[in-house]
């Protein structure tokens, strides 16, 4: 019953700097199912937007290298949209494929109405009049609970709160009921409160309209009761996937772990044992040769720093790069749960 | 927003009031006679005669009361030194609408072409283009306006006989002056419209707006243009008001009969009527401006307009 209906294979994108190039994306793999909601978890900095951007087409051309051809592809339904011109990219964005962004307050247009700023993408993408748009219009802004939604749409994003503006940005990406929603911190921005509804809303439309959603954060919180599926990225590469279950309680990289452990839990209202990742993200310009969490890791071994590691695999699912699964490696000072992983 | 218009409209007065009284003692206290300058050596007899008509008899404070009060009652800026029988409000009549509408010409073509130039300028950051309009630029904000004005009429005028160097009244007489006025402000406006563009471009909405599916034509169209003309806007008002500061050195060159041309004259003159009431009336021109420029501004920005009608 699965459908995959986009695959990313081998994505790298790189940026010419001033400082020199830097490998922002460095061979990321991954599917989205028709319905399913993937989350993509990491630290900021870690390419996650870059990965959003790509897919939609949005990275800036003046200075961004997106590797193409030889086994790297962006498939849309079996077409890869690294080979579409601007044209053809910008038939798929909006319609089929579509983006919210992390700060509602930037990302509407403040001299147009909100339900001008709706109404577009559907003139663009369908070939109906302005009365049969506009209560399209209307009703998402309808769908997205925003009260008032006839007087909201003569309004101003200005004269919006912030979570409201979400709501709108939200109506304006699912006007034309896209297959795919790439939802790029959705949240970040907004109070904790107002968070809780946005991902609530988000879900509830997924099931509404039938749509998969890229679920982009750095905070593994945000994920837990929405996602299906779970892929931790590091420094341009996915280290860990799995289901939610797998993230959640059998977690395998040492970066997935710390992760979890900065993550506040419901039931410990001690705040002191809140663990919080020590160092910084590796310099993208010269990335390590071995694994990128390395300098950072309280498990690293001499290979690490000298070879990338392999793709362990724990179930069908699950996956994992990291030297500590290696058969060879030294098991001492490793904490039960890995060890029974790798004697599995 | 009315309540918002009449508070600007009360400033306004306010300022007026202020620039006439200072005006009004700055000129009394310049050195220099009128009179004088007007018949050079007359009898006493008849000296004190024009000085009582004048009322320079008077101490400087008695004339201003009077000067004020029969302005706002009559709005009559009284009779010029050196043309003698016309009243100040007569060569404001007269000469006018010259001056204006070269102003205003220019202004036209200075947004125009301005806007455009910076747009493509912008939109083609780092090419060749770009490089041409803002060495275009530069040349233009640091040659002063007589010199292209002395350009223009030696080449298309003098040289290749395009249109006529001087005379007066038709549309053709227009050319030069407008193009020789316009040139520093086509610069400026390409200037400010390029770096506001710029930042326009860098904006997380336009990346929404590409995300939705707009085409480049239509996020250049619906997205930056708009956005990008504010800060625009915000110039055109003080240059309105200013139409008529720019155009004294254009109609002494072209020897036009517009109100600067006075103006300039009126001061060499030491025609004190004169001055006080241009000057009065330039004021008055500039404050509304202002004012239009705000309403302006609201209309392109949604924002104000709606900040100021809840006030
Ligand atoms: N247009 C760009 N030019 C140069 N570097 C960029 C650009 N966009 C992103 N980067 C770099 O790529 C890396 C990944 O960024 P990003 O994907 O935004 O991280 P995040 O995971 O927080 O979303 C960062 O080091 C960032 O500085
Ligand atoms: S490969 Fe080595 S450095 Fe990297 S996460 Fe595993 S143990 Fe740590
Ligand atoms: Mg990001």
């Amino acid at each position: 019953m699965s459908e995959k209906i986009l695959e990313v294979k081998n994505l790298e994108v790189s940026f010419r700097t001033y400082a020199g190039i830097s490998h922002a994306v460095r061979g990321v793999d991954f599917y989205l199912n028709r319905g399913e909601t993937l989350a993509i978890v990491g630290e900021s900095g870690c390419g996650k937007t870059v990965t959003s951007k790509a897919i939609m087409g949005l990275l800036p051309e003046s200075n961004t290298e997106i590797r193409k051809g030889e086994g790297s592809a962006i498939l849309f339904h079996g077409d890869n949209l690294l080979d579409y011109n601007e044209k053809q990219m910008s038939q798929i964005r909006g319609s089929k494929i579509s983006m919210i962004f992390q700060d509602p307050m930037t990302s509407l247009n403040p001299t147009m109405k909100i339900g001008d700023q709706i109404m577009e993408s559907i003139l663009i993408h369908q070939d109906i009049s302005k009365a049969e748009a506009r209560n399209q219009a209307l009703e998402m802004l309808k769908l997205v609970k925003i009260p008032n939604a006839e007087e909201r749409m003569k309004q101003y994003p200005f004269e919006f709160s912030g979570g409201m503006r979400q709501r709108a940005m939200i109506a304006v990406a699912l006007a034309c009921k896209p297959e795919i929603l790439i939802a790029d911190e959705p949240t970040t921005a907004l109070d904790v409160t107002i968070q809780a509804q946005i991902m609530e809303l988000i879900g509830s439309l997924q099931k509404e309209l039938k749509m998969a959603v890229i679920l982009v954060t750095h905070d593994l919180g945000v994920v837990a009761s929405v996602a299906d599926r779970i892929q931790v990225m590091y420094a341009g590469k996915i280290v860990e996937r799995g289901v939610v279950d797998e993230i959640f309680y059998k977690p395998s990289h040492p970066y997935t772990r710390a992760l979890l452990n900065s993550v506040p839990k419901i039931h410990t209202n001690n705040k002191e044992t809140l663990y919080s990742l020590k160092g910084t993200p590796p310099d993208l310009i010269n990335p390590p040769a071995g694994c990128s969490f390395a300098p950072r890791c309280e498990y690293g071994m001499m290979v690490c720093r000298k070879r990338y590691p392999d793709i362990t695999r724990f179930s069908d699912s699950q996956e994992c790069s990291c030297w500590l699964y290696h058969p060879k490696a030294d098991t001492a000072g490793l904490p039960e749960d890995m060890i029974r992983r790798r004697a599995r | 927003m009315l309540k918002f218009i009449g508070k600007r409209i009360g400033y306004a007065v306010l300022t007026l009031f202020l620039i006439a009284t200072a005006t009004f003692f700055l000129v009394a206290a310049a050195p220099g006679d009128p009179i004088a300058a007007k018949v050079g050596q007359m009898p006493e007899q008849a000296q004190a005669i024009i000085n009582e008509k004048y009322g320079f008899d008077q101490p400087v404070t008695v004339r201003y009361v009077k000067y004020m009060k029969n302005l706002l009652t009559t709005g009559d800026f009284g009779e010029s030194i050196v043309y003698t029988g016309k009243s100040a409000n007569d060569i404001i009549k007269e000469n006018t609408l010259i001056s204006a509408k070269i102003g205003l010409m220019a202004i036209v073509f200075q947004v125009v072409i301005g806007v455009l130039l910076g747009m493509v300028s912008a939109l083609n950051r780092g090419k060749a283009v770009d490089h041409l309009i803002r060495v275009l630029v530069v040349l233009a904000i640091c040659v002063p306006s007589f010199v292209f004005a002395s350009l223009l009429q030696y080449f298309l005028a003098f040289k290749w006989k395009l249109v006529p160097v001087f005379g007066w009244g038709e549309l053709k007489h227009y050319i030069l002056p407008v193009a020789a006025y316009a040139i520093g402000g086509i610069a400026s406006y390409t200037k400010y419209m390029r770096s506001s563009t710029l930042s326009v471009i860098g904006e997380d909405y336009i990346v929404t707006a590409k995300a939705k599916g707009c085409s480049r034509g239509r996020v250049v169209r619906k997205h930056v243009l708009r956005n990008s003309m504010i800060p625009i806007v915000t110039m055109i008002g003080p240059a309105l008001a200013g139409i008529f500061a720019g155009s004294f050195i254009i109609e002494k060159m072209f020897s036009i009969p517009g109100l600067g041309f006075y103006y300039v004259k009126s001061v060499s003159d030491n025609d004190y009527t004169m001055v006080i009431g241009l000057t009065i009336f330039f004021a008055l021109l500039f404050v509304i401006a202002l004012i239009v420029v705000d309403i302006l501004y609201g209309i392109v920005d949604p924002r104000i307009r709606v900040a100021k009608g809840k006030k």
